[in-house]
């Protein structure tokens, strides 16, 4: 038994000491410049029109350009066009295509491969346009030697935003679902289906070029088998972090920015108690959003008051500075005929940041006299139970936002198929609608806040946070930003010293 | 004409799963339209795709269509990968089976030796602590194991690379969390036969016939694995149908990760075709296992 233990002790320390080695190792640069991350989720397809989900997005905007980018302030620069203008009475779309563009094969890019691309995308070589968006779109012609018109059947003023779909060359129409062939600073060099993306730097990029020489993108669906493929150095950039394991990320630099989501608590306003505007203040006074950050997201949250993150920093209202009330909300109970009020939330069980959050509200509505019962639902069950049914009563959702602001606002617009907050008032229809079809920008810019003020005022729901996404990047990472969309910019990374 | 009979009752059995999971498939909640493109797109891409997918048909002349699809080995398109469902399984096979070989391989390797030295040890510590370890073997969460492999052979040790990349050393360490709960399984149940084995008339009377300890234990082993081929058979039906946990920690692309995509994004054709995979190999290694049962023991084909 003595030798046994002195055995045991020898073991433990020989580990240490491989332990003590092994992280002697992290932060050691390789020598041609690739970068290595993981994705969650594998990407939908390499063809560029049947990419669905905002994490193949992320990814593939790297290889494929539109006409327009988007900027890390949330607006658009020219991309593929050089220049475009919008006429006066927001229908027709002209587009100066940028000389000298080469596409990932080497041919050059012309005129008509942007036409050509215009028309698959929306649907005119018989595929299922790409977004609904482009049934508006009334025709797309070749207006001058490097010039695109489109014209729209009516002004619609999110349209430039959905000009971000890229731009393929015209001789690649038959296998765009195997050769992913675009404009975008990195090219597809390797895909293993569920398994790794291999991006490598397209040294004939028109823009600026990528300062390394290639990503690797593993696709690993367990957070957990990420998080420990970035201790074991395997990769460099581990996205999504748990705020809660930063503690163990004392090697690495973690980088945290908001994401342009809005997390919030939604009371269906069709619900008997809810369709009472008393009642939702209430609740609303009840809830105190600083202490869900706190607990929820270890501080990483950007407190909202309206369903707009400020990241959209021209559209977005300023905070008011709303503050917890618990007086004034059993006060407005009262009036309202509501003391012992009680109700269930319905929460996506897959989401632990949601659930989480349902446990926190819960806890704070007692304080006024509320139960609150939480229920977890599978995602799939949600969608079609909760977002499309709006079969609930209370729910914990995170939705996240485009660049366009009437894509997050028309959620409350009473003709919207999927406002499952049951929301109506012809006021807020009207702006949303008024918005859509001006083209003084300023003009929209105010709709669009006054659209907020009504969301906030009428408290239609409890906005809760930005939740902010926090990345774990090796010490010799530099240049990672987050954009108000799902973007991850590998151009602009470099490694350093 | 027993097997004959056998395989139409079987064949029986696959169609009636095949349309009870489409029934069920279309009772549980969950639009497949709308869990792939969620929650943050336009009503009208969500319609836009339904017709596409063609949900908008009905139930009957959707279930008409797929088993026309069936009898002819297509199981239609799947929804998220846009690619045939055949295609989809086929391609992940490999790897799968190659999991499934490799784990049995060590479970055999190990059981067997293992339990043999457990009957045969007499100190009686030794004894405890090894029966100690075998429930411990049966008892241990995969998932658990499998992080804390990786966590020590990865990333302290460094030694295999966290998740599967490809190469075969990548696979060892799934392969052996997959494979200690089965050790413990059959390990455990090996020695009880041995026990059972020792105490037989015809051991005795071999015995008593001078016959040599080291052709006596062959024996006794021979007659104490032969009960387990059911048990094997069990786990490779579990292993080549999917090893849903282990396949989802260590990333590795094969039947099991598939069936996780597919449930997640009501991905119907995909689930169903899995499904029917499933029931097949469960129906062919059932009746492989009845062949090389009554090839092994005579007593069983006089028993019919």
């Amino acid at each position: 038994m003595h030798l046994k233990g002195r055995n045991k002790k020898l073991i433990v320390l020989s580990l240490l000491g491989l332990a003590l080695l092994g992280c002697g190792k992290e932060g050691k640069a390789p020598e041609k410049k690739i970068v290595k991350t993981i994705t969650s989720m594998d990407i939908d397809s390499l063809n560029p029109y049947k990419l669905v989900s905002s994490g193949s997005e992320e990814i593939m905007m790297n290889v494929f350009e539109g006409l327009v980018m988007p900027t890390v302030e949330g607006g658009l620069y020219p991309a593929v066009a050089k220049e475009y203008n919008i006429s006066e009475d927001g229908l027709k779309y002209t587009f100066k295509i940028r000389d000298g563009i080469k596409f990932h094969n080497g041919n050059p890019l012309d005129v008509k491969d942007v036409e050509f691309s215009l028309r698959k995308m929306s649907g005119r070589e018989g595929d299922t346009p790409a977004q609904a968006m482009f049934s508006n779109i009334d025709d797309i012609k070749i207006t001058g030697e490097d010039e695109v018109t489109i014209t729209l059947k009516v002004p619609d003023s999110a349209f430039i935003y959905y000009m971000t779909e890229g731009i393929v060359p015209d001789e690649n129409k038959d296998s765009l679902d195997k050769e992913p062939i675009g404009t975008g600073p990195f090219k597809v060099s390797g895909y293993e289906r569920e398994q790794k993306i291999t991006l490598e730097k397209n040294n004939d990029y028109w823009g600026e070029k990528a300062k390394i020489d290639g990503v690797e993108i593993f696709v690993t669906p367990n957070a957990e088998t990420a998080f420990l493929k970035l201790l074991s150095g395997e990769i460099d950039i581990l996205p999504r972090v748990d705020s809660k394991r930063l503690n163990e990320l004392k090697n690495f630099k973690t980088i945290s920015g908001a994401q342009n989501t809005v997390q919030l608590f939604a009371l269906n306003n069709k619900f008997e108690p809810f369709s009472h505007k008393e009642v939702r203040e209430a609740i609303n006074l009840a809830v105190d959003k600083d202490g869900i950050i706190k607990n929820v997201m270890g501080g990483y949250g950007i407190k909202l008051e309206t369903n707009m993150s400020p990241v959209m920093k021209k559209f977005c209202i300023d905070n008011i500075g709303e503050k917890r009330d618990i007086e004034k909300a059993k006060e407005l109970l009262k009036n309202a005929g509501y003391e012992n009020l009680k109700f269930t939330v319905r929460v996506p069980s897959n989401y632990a940041m949601h659930v989480s959050t349902a446990q926190v509200i819960a806890e704070q509505l007692k304080e006024v006299g509320i139960t609150m019962e939480i229920e977890t639902v599978e995602w799939a069950t949600w969608l079609s139970e909760v977002y499309s049914g709006r079969k609930y009563e209370a729910t914990i959702v995170g939705l996240t936002g485009k660049l366009d602001p009437d894509s997050i606002l028309k959620r409350y617009a009473s003709d919207y198929p999927r406002n499952f907050f049951n929301y109506e008032n012809p006021k807020y229809d009207k702006l949303i609608a008024d918005a859509k079809i001006t083209s003084d920008e300023n003009k929209r810019i105010e709709y669009y806040k006054e659209a907020q003020r009504i969301l906030r005022d009428e408290n239609v729901a409890v906005f809760i946070m930005d939740p902010e996404l926090i990345t774990a990047v090796n010490k010799n990472i530099n240049g990672y930003v987050f954009y108000p969309l799902s973007f991850t910019n590998f151009a602009k990374i470099s490694i350093g010293e | 004409m027993f097997y004959i009979k056998k395989l139409s009752k079987m064949i029986f059995s696959i169609f009636l799963i095949g349309t009870l999971s489409f029934l069920l498939l279309e009772m549980i909640p969950g639009d497949p339209a709308s869990a792939i493109l969620g929650v943050d797109s336009a009503p009208e891409d969500i319609e836009l795709l339904r017709e596409a997918l063609g949900l908008n048909k009905s139930l009957i002349v959707r279930y008409l269509t797929w088993g026309k699809g069936v009898l002819a080995g297509d199981f239609g398109n799947s929804f998220k990968y846009s690619e045939p469902v055949v295609d989809l399984i086929i391609k992940r096979l490999p790897l799968t089976l190659e999991i499934a070989m490799i784990s049995i391989g060590i479970v055999f390797l190990v059981s067997v030796p293992l339990s043999f030295l457990l009957y045969k040890i007499k100190n009686k510590h030794v004894k405890k602590f090894g029966d100690f370890m075998i429930g411990v073997f049966i008892s241990v969460p995969s998932f658990w194991l499998g992080i804390i492999f990786m966590f020590v052979f990865g990333v302290i040790l460094r030694l295999f690379s966290v998740g599967y990349n490809n190469t075969f050393a990548s696979l060892l360490l799934p392969c052996v969390v997959i494979a200690i709960p089965n050790i413990g399984i059959i390990t455990s149940y090996i020695r009880s036969n041995l026990e059972y084995e020792m105490r037989e008339e015809y051991i005795k009377y071999l015995y008593v016939n001078g016959l040599k300890m080291k052709w006596l234990n062959l024996y006794i082993l021979k007659n104490s694995i032969l009960p387990v081929i059911p048990l094997i058979g069990i786990m490779i039906i579990d292993l080549i149908t999917g090893i849903v946990i282990i396949e989802q920690i260590f990333s590795i692309p094969g039947i099991g990760r598939l069936l996780i995509t597919s449930v997640v994004t009501r991905d119907i054709p995909l689930i169903q075709g899995l499904i029917f995979y499933t029931s097949v190999v469960l129906v062919l290694i059932n009746f492989i296992i009845d062949i090389l049962y009554s090839v092994i023991d005579p007593r069983i084909r006089g028993g019919e």
